[in-house]
């Protein structure tokens, strides 16, 4: 049932509803080659879904500066929005980011899907 | 293209009478170089022409269908070509049959039976009686419009002309667009080569001077650039000339061609100021780097350490967000930092003068570097809530060589150890997220020759590799330069340190640990 898709070469974007949570994924790179179209998917994603997000990162290989604030700017409009995200990640690739910004730290990050599911307040 | 014995006589009688006539005929057009058919007339039953037949086709001969030469002998013209009969063609050819006098269908264009088409060609047609049939000639009459029209729009689209002076007669000749450039009324003839010199710039008569005289020596082509003065207007002219000589060597005619340049010369002028704006933009770009955070290509002594740093501008933005800070503090000790803030440009630039002009002093407000992160983070949030930044930022103790340090997000000093290459990990979180955050330090005692380097991602980070991976990389190659090193391992590790992301900017910094004379323990 996924009902959001976008796809731009390498990269792809996918989301699906999952009660009144969002699950998104993204796979391959975002970049600043990426940045505008990850930026419009996560628009349409909180559109969709609510302030409620799961991010799948796990075929993420890489994720610059620039796709860094994306996702913290993401967590914050969240939080703002009296929602909840969490990024699922495990320990190549974008997780080695997320642990050298320290983002790892302040943002829920869980290794599955279901057990970011599964800790959803 | 067809033609006929006037005395017609029936269809399956017709060849032979005419045989004797067609074969001399044929042995005429073999050798005239035009395109003609001898044709003679088809009669139908009451006597009239019915069609016409080909006996005799020059060689150049060739009809729209590509026929040529002796495949054209035999072809009836309305079997062949059916769309004639709706032409003033063949009312011409029926008359003139008739009549005996020679008419010439001009601008005639064939219209094509196959296909629908009209041809785009025109063609002239003469028709003449003769020997009892009709002689046919004709040539495209838009072949040499054409070409005229074609050298016409040239000169026109080159704003060039061609001329020719003789220096036998002095007559001289212009192509239209000469008297177009030379704002010249053709009523008024030509310029003789002489009167350049009146209209030429002062400055530039020695160029008319040299030319004509060039001229009588030369065969080469000449090529010269002059301003004249046209009704008051100083134009730029490229003139390409050229003299001819007879038998005997002696001059007789210069022919050349003549462009207008001026608008092409006015915006290369406009080019070239143009392009020096943008180098004096991007030399103020350059400045004003060097103002907010000098860089120096030589090493440099701070208490302790020797230090050699790096800037590399991204490709595309020549003003970045990455730094670095070396400075002496109070009490013998001196700050080492790196930091980078997201994006380029100007916004990124002002936001990265602030935190380096912040980090140096709180630096010397003595705070820690974990006390001057969390001051760091607030004054962003306050400041520029817009901004995520990155930092590791180090106090070098050289009195017990004592380094303390802490990250906000950054990529982990690296540590020369021997041959060795360790990293500092030491995480914190990135600058300007969280509103309430705390960083702790770490310490580390430094031996003599050890060297730190320092510096923002773009050095390890590419598409499609890990952060790690970039790091691993990057070890290896420290690990090599230090290795090979004769003598100054600062300047060995400082060489192989090159970007991998030329879309980022790079800052780096390396310090190498000095032997210190006077340690307390």
């Amino acid at each position: 049932m996924s009902d959001l898709h976008i796809s731009t070469g390498p990269t792809e974007f996918t989301a699906a509803g999952n009660g009144n949570i969002g699950v998104l994924t993204v796979r391959g790179t975002l970049d600043y080659t990426t940045h505008e179209v990850a930026s419009e998917f996560f628009d349409k994603a909180f559109g969709q879904f609510g302030a409620s997000l799961v991010v799948d990162l796990r075929d993420l290989d890489f994720l610059d500066s620039r796709a860094t604030g994306l996702l913290i700017n993401s967590w914050k409009r969240a939080t703002d929005e009296g929602g909840w995200l969490a990024l699922v990640a495990v320990e190549q690739g974008a997780a080695r980011v997320l642990w050298i910004t320290g983002l790892a730290f302040h943002v829920p990050v869980f290794s599955t899907v279901e057990e970011a599911l599964a800790a959803a307040p | 293209m067809h033609l006929m014995p006037m005395n017609g006589p029936s269809a399956d009688t017709s060849k032979h009478p005419h045989e004797a006539a067609a074969s001399w005929m044929q042995a005429l057009l073999d050798s005239v170089p035009v395109q003609a058919v001898w044709a003679t007339p088809v009669s139908d039953e009451t006597g009239g022409i019915a069609d016409f037949e080909v006996l005799a086709a020059s060689p150049q001969a060739r009809d729209v269908h590509g026929r040529s030469g002796k495949e054209l002998i035999g072809v009836r013209t309305r079997e062949a070509y059916p769309g004639v009969l709706d032409t003033p063609l063949w009312q011409s050819q029926l008359r003139v049959m008739k009549s005996g006098k020679p008419e010439e269908v001009v601008r005639y264009q064939h219209p094509d039976a196959g296909d629908g088409m009209r041809h785009q060609t025109l063609y002239t047609v003469r028709l003449a009686r003769f020997n009892g049939g009709l002689l046919t000639s004709w040539s495209k009459s838009d072949e040499e419009e054409r070409l005229s029209s074609r050298l016409l729009h040239t000169e026109r689209l080159g704003n060039l002309g061609w001329g020719r002076w003789s220096l036998v007669t002095g007559e001289t000749e212009w192509s239209p667009q000469l008297y177009s450039i030379h704002r010249r009324d053709p009523a008024d003839g030509p310029l003789t080569l002489e009167e350049y010199r009146d209209i030429a710039h002062p400055d530039d008569v020695p160029v008319v001077e040299r030319a004509l005289e060039v001229l009588t020596v030369g065969d080469a082509p000449h090529e010269f650039e002059v301003r004249v003065d046209l009704d008051g207007e100083l134009r730029h002219i490229r003139a390409t000339v050229e003299v001819s000589r007879d038998a005997t060597g002696k001059p007789v005619e210069v022919h050349g061609v003549i462009q207008d340049i001026t608008d092409w010369r006015r915006t290369a002028e406009e080019l070239a100021e143009v392009s020096q704006r943008l180098e004096e933009e991007s030399q103020l770009t350059a400045r004003l780097q060097h103002i907010i955070m000098p860089v120096e290509n030589e090493s440099f002594s701070v208490p302790g350490l020797r230090i050699a740093v790096r800037y590399i501008p991204a490709e595309t933005a020549p003003l970045g967000g990455d730094w670095y800070q070396a400075i002496p503090l109070d009490q013998e000790e001196v700050l080492l930092a790196v930091g980078d803030v997201a994006g380029h440009g100007l916004a990124a630039a002002s936001a990265m003068a602030k935190l380096r002009h912040a980090i140096t002093g709180l630096a010397f407000a003595d705070h820690d570097p974990a006390q001057t992160l969390v001051a760091l983070n607030r004054l962003l949030r306050r400041m520029r809530p817009d901004v995520l930044a990155t930092a590791v930022v180090a106090r070098y103790r050289p009195a017990d060589r004592m380094l303390t340090w802490t990250h906000a997000g950054h990529p982990p000093i690296l540590l020369v150890r021997g041959d060795t290459v360790h990293r500092l990990l030491h995480p914190g979180v990135l600058l300007g997220v969280f509103e309430d955050v705390s960083y702790s330090t770490a310490q580390l005692r430094l031996e003599p020759e050890d060297l730190l380097l320092m510096f923002t991602d773009g050095l390890i980070e590419r598409p499609g590799r890990d952060l790690f991976d970039g790091l691993e990389v990057l070890s290896v190659a420290v690990a090599d330069a230090v290795r090979n090193a004769r003598g100054d391992r600062l300047a060995a590790v400082t060489r192989v340190l090159t970007p991998s992301n030329t879309s980022d900017d790079t800052c780096i910094l390396v310090a190498r640990v000095m032997p210190t004379t006077m340690e307390v323990s």
